[in-house]
């Protein structure tokens, strides 16, 4: 039963044995947020990152910035462009648990959250934790799974805990999700419905590398991966630091307000069929927080909210069809309506 | 129904009812109306009855035009119709009423009788202007242009009428033109896909973005434009033409002024009454003289018919011609000589305005003549500038008094003691009732002066109505038998009756017309056209032909010093020679209480004097030419500064009322943005202060310290904006002056001059301004018509 448990053998350290806790882990307030921790550890980040993956620092970014806004990342590119080599560095850049679940259309709900086992020795039943038990989680091919076992993967992403047989394990912090998503295989597949997609924090997706990165790709992953070489550069508790620094980052309510002009723009917009949802809203303001993080600043800058505007919303929104008619992307949209949505100037 | 269109038919035909209303005041009786309503009508019908046939726009022409030739047979031909159909005969019959009309309108001035072929004239011409109304509006669709027939019908009342018409028929029949217009305007509205704005800002009432909106926008605005089309022309100064350009203002009045240039139409027609009285200046002069005595323009001495007929003069004319004092003046007569100096003058050549009797004269650039016998001056051209001197007798009463006549030629005396045939005995039975037995001729020529100075004599522009018998019948008249019998008219009938009294007395007379001396102002005289006069002339051996007055004294101011009893002479002496009068029409008055004239005339004097002063104040010469140039200065820099200064002062009030330092730094931000705005580089909306800065500097090309201030700019902004309360602030006014300042410096000339003059932050002071003014307003009608919809 336990076979199609797909953790992959990278050398990373077990989990730790998970304790049932009734409620996740509060936050610690109040605690100094070093801005400078942030960026330092981020710049690392990024740099060993950028070393596997050539010529996408944007995309690396996103990455980082979702990972320090506790969300979750949906990578939906077509084959071989790299969205597992993506979510392998990170989870290989950071000292931490890290499992990699392939789905498959018979991949059972149990085999996500785990299992209560009977143990003779003891003569009760013991919990067998599944594969989200892990920081960094990489859901391969997520939408080749059966709706019933995606269900379990998002409940548990949204929840940040698993309930088997009535108890419930807290999920070790910080948390992070990344399935990738192939769109153009359709056969045997069962893709993400919007209320699901919904639960990802940012999509991103790669893209073809430019000519000089796939020449110079070449080199590097001729003879061995340069995966293989990549050293962790920071661990877990460092993670964890740096988000409590995020949460600690100034959102004034100019960008309140902002953030929520963009998200009920996108509902009035005629060329939308569904807008973003107040979770969208709550999630773009969150990613915002990190990218100002990352930058080093204190405090949001509408221009935080653009950048990361069209990782956080494009997934989530659905264009009419005279829109899909006129080819343009739901992101083409996004950027048409932060040139219209004007950026609020009060200040408090 | 629809294609039909009956509404804006119905609107059409009222319209063109409407303009026709003035006619009134060209016709009388009012006989015309009914059978002219019934051709408008007709036309309107058949209007209607073509589109429910046929949708071609000719085809409905056709109907019509069939219409208005049937309807004309039925309602104008009756009697000449065959087999009920207009034919030859019908078409023989409306030739012979129209030629009818035709020489009614040629003959008499408005308003003009009212006969069958005026009524058919009438009938014609708007049913013509009915079916073209109907035409452009209804068949069109083009409302708007159908103003041109109803205008050119409106101005045919307007222009003939001969006074200015009430605004009352304008306002009604611009009134009725605008419904017009904004019938079609609205219909034109609806057709548009969506008159509901997708976004409503600001004011929950949504029925005023749609079609509600414009219409009333639409009423609002042409209820205005009527207003300002009636209250305007009061209130704007009526500046005399020949400041604007010469002769280009015609106003052709009833005393026969015309075409920039004025002359005395030396035809008098009795009958006529004066209704408007010109304010226009005819010319000006100084004179050496205390009291100026009138100017003459020409001497009249047959009467004929009703008429006084123009004699033939046969003065030759010359640069320098020879001017002498007339032979029958005998050179013992005391006199004083006077010289008066006219410039801008007016008058149409060949008249020429002078005193009378001349001795001397220089007319600048132009051949002039004085005619030997009357002394009336003529000229080839018309003069703007000439000097005159001429005398004023003081005969003695002795002189006055013989009976002779013998320096006169036969046929001149024959000529002016011709006595008017049909009037003579109402005129003989009176100067048997004035002039007491015995007299001599200065005695009675006073007699009759004083019985027309009289109060039993009333002075008006308007002449009595007819006279009627006890059973209510009018009684035929001659013009001077009617004036004595009402009693009632002006400075016209006053002299003929004189002179005519005067020749059944014996004493020879002619008929002089010319111009009371005029206004008084800073040493110049100015004389309007409204002071046109006419005076009796009287022939005394030895004294000449010499100026009587029998015009009351409101009208004319006082009689000749020779022509009053000699014990009051030492009294109007010493008022005459008192400082000169400031208008002819309120000099001062004999004490004679028998000269005195009645109540009414006194109100119609002050009346006159009023608007004498008044129109002087508007265009008395060149300082009021200097005033305009400068008030048009004034207003205009006034103007030029308006929205500047408004923009400054918004900026200061706003910096003033920051509560904190974000909201200072704010204002600032603001007044850069819309200075650089306005300078024509305006960022995209939706940016960020940053993304606003990168545009900054990319489009206007800033670099070094220009940079490091935008930057400073910027980050402070984004600090008052987004960062953590309690963040210290810099004061950003200086770096945001070198920013506006290096983009104005990379702009073209046009938009700096632009962003000085109009920035936009004055029009949106401006427009608050407004707002807060009429959004009271609003509030108040909005209420005041939901409560009288409620109720």
């Amino acid at each position: 039963m336990h076979d199609q448990d797909a953790a992959a053998g990278d050398g990373q350290p077990a989990v730790p044995a998970a304790a049932p806790v009734s409620s996740p882990a509060p936050a610690r307030e109040g605690e100094v947020a070093s801005l400078e921790l942030v960026t330092r550890v981020a710049g690392q980040l990024s740099r060993a990152m950028n070393s596997v993956i050539e010529g996408k620092p944007d995309v690396v970014r996103t990455a980082i910035t979702v990972l320090l806004a506790e969300g979750h990342l949906l990578l939906e590119d077509v084959p071989g462009v790299g969205k597992t080599m993506l979510a392998k560095t990170l989870a290989r850049s950071i000292d931490c648990s890290v499992r990699r679940v392939q789905f498959t259309p018979d991949l059972l709900p149990s085999d996500i959250t785990g299992v209560s086992v009977f143990n003779q020795d003891v003569r009760d039943f013991e919990f067998r934790p599944g594969a989200i038990f892990a920081n960094v989680v990489v859901g391969d091919e997520i939408n080749r799974a059966s709706p019933k076992t995606q269900s379990a993967l998002l409940e548990c992403m949204e929840e940040g805990q698993v309930t088997v047989d009535g108890q419930t394990y807290g999920l070790p912090r910080p948390f992070i999700v990344m399935a990738t998503q192939n769109p153009i295989e359709m056969e045997g597949t069962y893709p993400l419905p919007e209320a699901q997609r919904d639960r990802f924090m940012a999509r991103i997706s790669l893209g073809y590398p430019s000519t000089r990165a796939e020449l110079a790709m070449l080199d590097t992953h001729g003879q061995t991966s340069p995966l293989d070489k990549l050293e962790p550069v920071t661990d877990a508790d460092t993670i964890s630091t740096m988000v409590r620094a995020v949460r600690a980052v100034y959102t004034s309510p100019a960008i309140k307000q902002y953030v929520v002009d963009l998200t009920s723009s996108t509902r009035t917009s005629t060329a939308l069929r569904l807008g973003a949802s107040p979770r969208a809203t709550l999630q773009l303001l969150r990613a915002a927080r990190a990218h100002a993080a990352l930058e080093g600043r204190d405090h949001v800058l509408p221009d935080d909210v653009q950048a990361i505007a069209v990782a956080v919303l494009a997934h989530r929104i659905i264009p009419t069809g005279e829109t899909q008619l006129a080819r343009k992307s739901t992101a083409d949209v996004l950027h048409d309506l932060m040139r219209r949505v004007p950026v609020p100037s009060a200040n408090r | 129904m629809s294609r039909t269109r009956l509404a804006d038919t119905a609107i059409a035909a009222l319209a063109t009812a409407v303009v026709s209303w003035p006619l009134t005041t060209l016709f009388t009786p009012d006989d015309w109306i009914r059978p002219t309503m019934l051709m408008v009508a007709f036309v309107a019908a058949a209007g209607l009855l073509g589109r429910w046939l046929t949708t071609s726009k000719t085809g409905v022409l056709f109907v019509q035009l069939v219409a208005l030739v049937v309807g004309a047979g039925w309602i104008y031909g009756r009697g000449h119709l065959w087999h009920g159909l207009p034919g030859v005969d019908t078409v023989l019959a409306f030739n012979n009423l129209l030629v009818d009309a035709r020489e009614t309108i040629q003959n008499y001035a408005a308003p003009a009788p009212t006969n069958r072929g005026i009524i058919l004239g009438v009938g014609l011409a708007m049913g013509l202007t009915a079916m073209l109304v109907d035409h452009l509006a209804v068949m069109r669709r083009s409302p708007a242009l159908a103003g041109l027939p109803l205008l050119t019908a409106f101005l045919i009342s307007a222009s003939n009428s001969g006074s200015s018409l009430h605004p009352v028929y304008f306002v009604i029949a611009a009134g009725v033109w605008l419904i017009m217009v904004g019938r079609q305007g609205i219909a034109s509205v609806r057709r548009w896909s969506t008159t509901a704005p997708l976004q409503s800002r600001g004011r929950a009432t949504s029925d005023r973005d749609g079609t509600m909106g414009f219409a009333s926008l639409g009423r609002t605005l042409g209820v205005a434009a009527l207003a300002a089309a009636v209250v305007l022309p009061v209130v704007t100064p009526h500046l005399p033409t020949r400041y604007l350009v010469d002769g280009l203002g015609r106003a052709t009045d009833s005393t026969g002024f015309s075409d920039g240039q004025i002359g005395l139409n030396s035809t008098l027609d009795l009958t006529r009454s004066l209704e408007d009285r010109s304010q226009s200046p005819v010319l000006s002069y100084t004179t050496t003289a205390a009291s100026p005595t009138p100017l003459r323009v020409g001497v009249l001495t047959t009467y004929r018919g009703g008429e006084w007929r123009p004699d033939r003069s046969d003065s030759e004319l010359s640069p320098r011609p020879r001017v002498a004092l007339p032979d029958d003046i005998s050179s013992d007569v005391p006199r004083k000589r006077y010289r008066i100096s006219v410039d801008d003058s007016r008058l149409q050549a060949p008249q020429l305005a002078a005193p009378y009797p001349l001795v001397a004269g220089e007319v600048d650039d132009a051949s002039w003549g004085v005619d030997p016998q009357t002394q009336v001056l003529r000229t080839n051209r018309s003069v703007t500038s000439y000097r005159m001197d001429y005398v004023a007798l003081d005969p003695p009463r002795a002189l006055l008094e013989q009976p002779t006549t013998d320096r006169l030629s036969d046929s001149q005396r024959f000529d002016a003691l011709r006595v008017d045939r049909e009037s003579a005995p109402t005129v003989e039975s009176l100067v048997r009732q004035v002039v007491p037995e015995g007299a001599t001729r200065i005695e009675a020529a006073m007699a009759i002066q004083e019985h027309f100075r009289s109060s039993a004599y009333t002075y008006s522009l308007q002449l009595a109505g007819p006279v009627r018998d006890e059973t209510g019948r009018d009684v035929p008249m001659d013009p001077i038998t009617h004036f004595l019998t009402t009693r009632q008219g002006y400075c016209v009938q006053f002299a003929t009756a004189m002179v005519m009294m005067a020749r059944a007395a014996g004493i020879p007379a002619r008929m002089a017309i010319g111009f009371l001396p005029g206004t008084l102002d800073k040493g110049t005289y100015t004389v309007r056209a409204a002071d046109a006069h006419a005076w009796p002339e009287l022939y005394f051996e030895g004294a000449g032909w010499l100026r009587f007055e029998p015009t009351p004294a409101s009208r004319s101011g006082q009689a000749p010093p020779y022509s009053l009893e000699e014990v009051q002479t030492p009294d109007t002496q010493s008022t005459a020679t008192d400082a000169p009068s400031v208008s002819a029409t309120s000099a001062p008055r004999r004490d004679n209480g028998a000269n005195d004239p009645g109540a009414s005339d006194r109100a119609t004097t002050s009346g006159s004097a009023d608007t004498g002063v008044l129109s002087a104040w508007w265009s008395s010469g060149r300082l009021t030419l200097l005033g305009w140039v400068l008030l048009g200065l004034v207003v205009g820099v006034a103007g030029t500064v308006a929205v500047p200064v408004a923009a400054r002062l918004r900026r200061r009030r706003r910096l003033h009322e920051a509560p904190d330092d974000a909201q200072r730094v704010e204002v600032e931000w603001q007044a850069m943005v819309e200075r650089i705005g306005d300078l024509g580089v305006v960022a995209p909306r939706g940016s960020t202060p940053r993304q606003a800065g990168r545009f900054y500097q990319r489009e206007a090309y800033l670099e070094g310290a220009e940079v490091a201030s935008l930057k400073r700019v910027v980050d402070t902004v984004e600090q008052s904006r987004y960062a953590r309360p309690g963040t210290t602030l810099v004061d950003i006014r200086e770096d945001a002056e070198r920013v506006v300042h290096a983009v104005s410096g990379v702009r073209r000339r046009r938009d700096r001059v632009r962003a000085l003059l109009w920035p936009q932050d004055g029009l949106v002071e401006w427009r608050e301004r407004r707002a807060a003014v009429t959004e009271p307003v609003q509030r108040a009608w909005d209420s005041v018509r939901s409560r009288l919809g409620r109720s």
